[in-house]
């Protein structure tokens, strides 16, 4: 796979996912009640959360009015889809940190 | 999500083939300098085994590992995080950490830390080598099944904790 497509896939599908999911418990919906609303299994529901079902558009913007957003804010921007390796650093535990740390300095992938 | 079990098992074997290296010792840091990833290790808490990530800046591929464990340990680690890059997404750095309560659980609640796991047993200790290794042996020594552990985990260069759990796994240990 082409680094590019990386990029766009798979982590697009788990960036909208993820914005799914955030609402959805934002809006206090359950993902068997969102599910039942546009029409999706509940495991349905659960992989595109976890990005690994494609939800085609239409399916989203269902999913988007029901959860009173606009669709718009399902899309990340391309650069949001880059996780330089800085913003990596913040997702790990604190305690892995300073291993962590060093591997990337000595893999010189920080800035 | 489920293990995929005979899957990874698929991609595993596949990838040994491929690469010429279905024999013993498993060539795990030859492999996984072939696919064009990193090695660096680093001295780390001794709950830290190795970290993966893959930076999409730079394109880089890096694997992380805990200079402190033992080399079949570090074996085991390189193998397992090579699993994530074969078998999972890179969104994210993963990090992996023996749960300090259960080690012998070996991680055993995040699915893709279980399928990596199930991947590196796969990888270093691949069923149709276990097999034979296992005949060479003329069969487990059922009297004294530790022994048997001890020379196959050498052949191998895994621990014998590893040797162990791939036997039972492959039912050619009685479970005590």
């Amino acid at each position: 796979m082409s680094e590019r497509a990386q990029v766009y896939d798979p982590r697009l599908y788990i960036e909208i996912g993820r914005r799914i999911r955030e609402a959805r418990r934002r809006a206090n919906v359950s993902q068997e009640q969102l599910a039942k609303e546009v029409k999706l299994k509940r495991t349905s529901v659960t992989n595109i959360e976890k990005g690994k079902q494609r939800c085609v558009p239409h399916k989203l913007y269902e999913i988007a009015d029901y959860l009173d957003i606009s669709p718009q804010t399902l899309f990340p921007s391309p650069a949001e889809l880059l996780v330089p390796a800085e913003k990596m650093l913040d997702r790990v535990d604190a305690s892995a940190r300073p291993f962590t740390e060093s591997i990337f300095k000595k893999a010189k992938v920080s800035s | 999500m489920k293990v995929r079990r005979n899957y990874i098992r698929q991609v595993a074997t596949d990838l040994l083939t491929e690469h010429g290296l279905m024999s013993l010792p498993i060539d795990v840091s030859g492999l996984i300098k072939r696919l064009g990833i990193t090695v660096k290790s680093e001295v780390g808490a001794e709950s830290f085994s190795g970290i993966s990530f893959h930076d999409p800046k730079s394109g880089k591929k890096v694997i992380g590992v805990n200079s402190l464990h033992s080399i079949t340990r570090q074996r085991f680690t390189l193998a397992h995080e090579l699993g994530h890059f074969r078998l999972h997404s890179f969104n994210d750095v993963h990090v992996s950490a023996y749960r300090k309560r259960d080690p012998l659980a070996h991680m055993g609640i995040d699915p893709e830390e279980i399928e990596a796991n199930c991947f590196a047993a796969e990888l270093l200790m691949p069923v149709s080598l276990v097999l034979h290794e296992v005949k060479e042996l003329g069969g487990m020594d059922v009297f004294d099944s530790d022994a048997s552990i001890k020379q196959l985990a050498k052949k191998f260069k895994v621990s014998s904790q590893a040797m162990s759990i791939r036997l039972s796994d492959l039912g050619l240990l009685a479970i005590e």
